[in-house]
C-alpha cells in the first residue's frame, strides 16, 4: 500500500468535504456543546439555572448530547457516504481507473472522513469544556483536564469504530442510513435495557464504559449489567473499528461500481 | 498477443444478458463500435476497462485481467459515458489530483493538467469549477482527464455526445491522430457518419451479440444476401446499361434518362469497376461519376441490425 | 398549401383532472416503493408492535391471572400509536418514502421532466406527498384499525367502545394528524437537497435531535424537562392526548399543537420557496 497516494486521497477528500455546504449544516449540530455550554454561562449569569459544579454541567452535557446523539450522527452521516458520494456526484468511474489500488483508495478516503468527522467533533466538545469548567478557576480546570483527555480519547475511538461500522454500511448496503438509525437509535436502545450479552454488540456499551464520570446509558440499563473495564472497552472499540473498516474495504474491492 | 482481447466473455445482470459469447481481439489504431442501444457496447468497455467483471469468459488487457487491476490503468484513459459530474473543484484541479493519483508529481501534474486542457479548449476555463460547465465543455473535460496522463490505450464511451459541430470535428480529428500514432483506441458511438471519419475498422453489435467485426467494406463485401448498388451517372444511360446489362453477375439494373443515371446491382462490384474502367478507356462510355450509395457503414449497419 | 400555419396550436382533446395527473404521480411512485423488498421488510418490522399489543388484548380476555396487571383500555391504542413514533417505525418509514422522494427528481432532472407535463408544482408535491402519507398510515392507521379487529373477534363485548364511542375516530384523526406532519416535513427537507442520503441525514437529525438536544440542555442546567412541544417527537407524542380526549392539566398538547401546525407551515413555505424556484428547474 503507498502511503503518499493514500494520504493524497484522504487530504482530497477532506478538503472537498470541509468546504461543502453540508458541512455547514453538520457543524451546526457538531457546535451544540458549545451552544449549550454558551446558555449554561448565559443561565448562570442571570442565575436562572441552579447552583451546582460546572463539571458536573459538562458530565451531563456528555453523557446526554455529545456521545449519545453528536459523535453517531456525525459518523453516519459522512462515512455512510464513503463510496456513494462519489457515485452520485460522477467521479468514481474516474477514481476506479486510476493506478491506485482500490484498498487505497477506500482506504484513504476513509482516513478523510475520520478526520473530517474528528475535526468536527473533538473542537467544539473541547471549547465546551472550557466554556463551562474554566470559570470556576484554572486549579478546577487542571483537576478535570484527564477527565477531559479521557473523553477526547473515548471519543475518538467512538469515531473510529462508527466510522468503521458506517463505512461498511455504506459500501453494502443501498440505504446505509437506514441501518444507521435503526442501529443507533434502535438496536443500542434496545440492547443496553436487555440483560443477557447482546449490548456486547453496541459501541454505546463501551463508549460509555470509557467515560470517567459515569455511563450515559439510562438507570435501567445500568441495573442490566456492568460496564466492561476500560482496557476491555479500548480494545473493543478498536476491534469494531478495525474490523469494519477492512470488511469496508475489502468489499470495495469485490464490488463493480 | 493482442493488446485487447476478449474470449467467450458474456455478462449477465441478473436476468438480462448484456453481452453473450463475445470474442473479440484489438490491436493498435482506432477501432468503433456500433450499434443501437441495449447492444452491449457501454458492457463491453466496462469490461475492457475492468468496471466489471465477465460472467464467463475471459478479458485481458496488455496480457492481464482488467478488473481493479492498477498496472493496467497506468496506461489506461477512459472517456466514461455521459453523467452528471457534481463535484465542486476545478477543472485544473480535479485533473491535477488524477494526475497525482498516477504518481505525477505536483509540478509535474499541474503542467500535464494545464497542457491537457489547453488541447480540448478549456485552458481559458482551467480555474472555473466544473459544475458551472456546459455540457460540451464537461465531455471535453472527460476527454482530457482521459488522455492528460499519455495511456496507450483509450477508451471512449460516446464520446462526441454534447458537443457542437466544431468540437466534433476537433475530437474526431484527435481521435483519428491518437490511432495513427500507434495508440489502441475504442470508440462507441451511435453516430454512424461521424464514425466512418474516425475509421474504417469497426464491431457491429446488436442484443449483445457481434454481428460482424474488421474493415467496413471487408464486411459489406461478405454480405451475399444484400447485392451491392452501383449508381454511374452518364449522359448516354440507354447505351451504358445496353452495354452492361449481358454481363455475368449482374443481379439488375435500370436507368434513368431523367437523372442521366443507370443503377445496378451485383456481387461482384470489383469486376464492375474494373468493366467500367475499360469501357472508358475503350471510349465506348461517357461516365461523369460512379458511387456505391450502400458501400458505408449505415447500410451495412441497416443490413446486419435490421434499423 | 406551401404556406403552413405555424401559430401557436392548442390542444383541444380531452385531459383528465388535474387531481387524477397528481394521482398519476403517486401510483408511480407507489408501484416503485412496493417493488422493493426491503420496503416490503421495512413495513413488516414496523408491525412487529401490533403483533404485542394483539397478544396484550388476546391476554387479557383469556388469562384471567393477567387481568390485574394487563388491560384493554381506549389507552392501549393511543400508545400504541405514539409508541409508533418514538420507537422509529414511524420515522424509519417517513426517511425511507419520503427523503429521496423530491431531492431525487432533482438530481435525476426527473423534475423539470414532470414540470415540461401539463401539472403544477402543487400536483407534483400531492403526487410525492400522497405515497409517503400511505406508507406512514400503513405503519399508525392500518395497524391501529387491525387492533380493533383483534378486539372484537377476541372480547365477548364492546366495552372499550361503550366507554369510550368516539375511539375509532380519535384513532383515525390522530394517524391522519401523524402522517400529515410527518410527510410535509420530510418532503420539506428533501427539496433542500440533490442528495436523498444527505435530505435522509438532515431530517433524521432535525426529527431526532430536536428532542435530544433540549433535553440534553435542560439536564445540563439541572431545570425542568422540556416542553414538548420544543421536540418533534415530543410534540408528536403530546398532540395526542388532545386526540384521544385525556388531556390532564401537566400536559401541554395545544402547545404542541400549534408548535406542529407551525412546523407544518414552515415546511409548506420551504416546499413552495424551493419548487416554485427558477432555480430547482435549472
Amino acid at each position: 500500500m503507498s502511503t503518499s497516494r493514500l494520504l493524497l486521497v484522504a487530504q482530497w477528500n477532506f478538503s472537498q468535504l470541509l468546504w461543502s455546504p453540508r458541512t455547514l449544516a453538520m457543524g451546526v449540530l457538531a457546535g451544540t456543546p458549545v451552544l449549550i455550554a454558551l446558555v449554561y454561562r448565559a443561565a448562570v449569569l442571570f442565575e436562572i439555572a441552579p447552583k451546582g459544579t460546572d463539571f458536573g454541567v459538562f458530565a451531563t452535557l456528555t453523557a446526554t448530547v455529545s456521545f449519545p446523539f453528536v459523535a453517531p450522527m456525525l459518523s453516519l452521516f459522512y462515512a455512510s457516504g464513503v463510496t456513494s458520494d462519489d457515485v452520485e456526484a460522477g467521479t468514481m468511474r474516474y477514481l476506479l481507473t486510476r493506478p491506485i489500488a482500490r484498498s487505497e483508495l477506500l482506504a484513504g478516503k476513509m482516513l478523510g472522513m475520520l478526520v473530517m468527522v474528528l475535526f468536527l467533533f473533538l473542537p467544539p466538545f473541547v471549547i465546551g469544556f472550557y466554556l463551562i469548567v474554566a470559570p470556576s478557576g484554572w486549579q478546577e480546570v487542571g483537576t478535570r483536564f484527564p477527565a477531559l483527555l479521557w473523553d477526547v480519547l473515548a471519543g475518538i475511538l467512538g469515531l473510529f469504530a462508527y466510522n468503521g461500522l458506517f463505512s461498511l454500511a455504506g459500501t453494502v448496503l443501498k440505504r446505509p442510513l437506514l441501518f444507521g438509525l435503526f442501529f443507533v437509535f434502535g438496536w443500542q436502545a434496545g440492547a443496553a435495557i436487555v440483560p443477557g450479552t447482546a449490548r456486547y454488540l453496541t459501541i454505546t456499551h463501551y463508549l460509555s464504559s470509557l467515560l470517567p464520570h459515569g455511563s450515559f446509558q439510562g438507570t435501567l440499563a445500568r441495573l442490566m449489567g456492568q460496564p466492561s473495564s476500560n482496557t476491555e472497552a479500548i480494545l473493543a472499540l478498536l476491534a469494531i473499528g478495525l474490523g469494519t473498516h477492512a470488511l469496508a474495504i475489502w468489499v470495495f474491492t469485490q464490488k463493480e461500481l | 498477443m493482442s493488446v485487447i482481447a476478449l474470449e467467450a466473455v458474456s455478462r449477465w445482470y441478473g436476468n438480462v444478458l448484456g453481452l453473450s459469447r463475445v470474442s473479440l481481439e484489438f490491436e493498435p489504431g482506432v477501432t468503433a463500435l456500433l450499434g443501437p442501444n441495449g447492444a452491449g457496447k457501454s458492457t463491453l468497455l466496462k469490461l475492457v476497462t475492468g468496471l466489471l467483471r465477465p460472467s464467463a469468459g475471459t478479458v485481458s488487457v496488455l496480457g492481464e485481467a482488467p478488473f481493479a487491476n492498477p498496472t493496467i490503468y497506468a496506461r489506461l484513459g477512459l472517456v466514461p459515458e455521459e453523467e452528471e459530474f457534481r463535484a465542486r473543484v476545478s477543472a485544473v484541479d480535479w485533473l491535477e489530483y488524477l494526475l497525482r493519483l498516477h504518481g505525477f508529481g505536483e509540478a509535474d501534474a499541474a503542467a500535464r493538467a494545464r497542457k491537457a486542457l489547453s488541447e480540448v479548449g478549456l485552458d481559458s476555463a482551467a480555474e472555473t469549477r466544473v459544475t458551472t460547465f456546459s455540457r460540451g465543455m464537461k465531455q471535453r473535460l472527460r476527454i482530457a482527464q482521459a488522455v492528460a496522463h499519455d495511456p496507450d490505450i483509450l477508451v471512449f464511451d460516446e464520446p462526441l455526445t454534447g458537443l457542437d459541430p466544431v468540437g466534433r470535428r476537433d475530437v474526431i480529428d484527435s481521435i483519428r491522430r491518437w490511432g495513427s500514432q500507434g495508440k489502441t483506441v475504442l470508440v462507441s458511438s451511435h453516430i454512424l457518419h461521424e464514425v466512418e471519419l474516425m475509421t474504417r475498422e469497426v464491431v457491429l453489435m446488436n442484443a449483445g451479440k457481434v454481428m460482424a467485426s474488421g474493415n467496413i467494406h471487408e464486411i459489406r463485401r461478405l454480405m451475399e444476401a444484400h447485392p451491392h448498388r452501383i449508381l454511374i451517372t452518364t449522359p448516354d444511360p440507354k447505351r451504358l446499361a445496353t452495354r452492361l446489362i449481358d454481363q455475368d453477375g449482374l443481379h439488375s439494373i435500370s436507368f434513368s434518362e431523367e437523372r442521366s443515371q443507370v443503377e445496378l446491382e451485383t456481387q461482384e462490384p470489383d469486376r464492375f469497376y474494373a468493366l467500367l474502367t475499360e469501357l472508358v478507356l475503350d471510349d465506348a462510355a461517357t461516365i461523369h461519376e460512379i458511387s456505391s450509395p450502400d458501400d458505408n457503414l449505415e447500410a451495412v449497419f441497416h443490413y446486419l441490425v435490421g434499423k | 398549401m406551401p404556406l403552413h400555419d405555424l401559430s401557436y396550436q392548442r390542444f383541444e382533446g380531452g385531459r383528465t383532472e388535474q387531481l387524477a395527473r397528481s394521482l398519476a404521480i403517486a401510483r408511480m411512485t407507489t408501484s416503485l416503493l412496493l417493488k422493493r423488498r426491503s420496503f416490503l421488510l421495512l413495513l413488516c418490522a414496523c408491525w412487529i408492535p401490533v403483533i404485542a399489543r394483539a397478544a396484550q388484548i388476546y391476554v387479557a380476555r383469556y388469562v384471567p391471572q393477567a387481568s390485574e396487571f394487563v388491560t384493554v383500555t381506549a389507552r392501549l391504542w393511543q400508545e400504541f400509536l405514539t409508541q409508533q413514533v418514538e420507537y422509529l417505525p414511524v420515522l424509519l418509514v417517513a426517511l425511507y418514502a419520503g427523503a429521496g422522494a423530491i431531492s431525487t427528481d432533482l438530481s435525476s432532472g426527473a423534475f423539470v421532466a414532470y414540470l415540461s407535463k401539463p401539472i403544477s408544482r402543487f400536483d407534483y408535491f400531492l403526487g410525492k406527498a400522497i405515497p409517503v402519507f400511505l406508507a406512514i398510515l400503513v405503519v399508525t392507521l392500518v395497524p391501529a384499525l387491525a387492533l380493533f379487529g383483534v378486539y372484537l373477534s377476541v372480547a365477548n363485548d364492546f366495552g372499550v367502545l361503550e366507554t369510550a364511542p368516539l375511539l375509532p375516530l380519535s384513532v383515525i384523526a390522530y394517524s391522519l394528524w401523524i402522517g400529515l406532519y410527518f410527510t410535509v416535513f420530510v418532503l420539506a427537507i428533501s427539496c433542500l437537497s440533490r442528495s436523498g442520503r444527505v435530505a435522509g441525514a438532515g431530517f433524521v437529525a432535525l426529527a431526532l435531535g430536536s428532542g435530544i438536544v433540549l433535553s440534553g440542555m435542560m439536564a445540563a442546567l439541572r431545570l425542568p424537562s422540556p416542553p414538548a412541544s420544543l421536540s418533534m417527537i415530543g410534540a408528536t407524542i403530546d398532540s395526542a392526548h388532545v386526540f384521544f380526549g385525556n388531556v390532564s392539566s401537566g400536559d401541554t398538547p395545544y402547545l404542541s399543537i400549534v408548535a406542529m401546525t407551525s412546523l407544518m407551515l414552515l415546511s409548506a413555505f420551504v416546499l413552495r420557496r424551493r419548487l416554485g424556484s427558477a432555480e430547482v428547474a435549472s
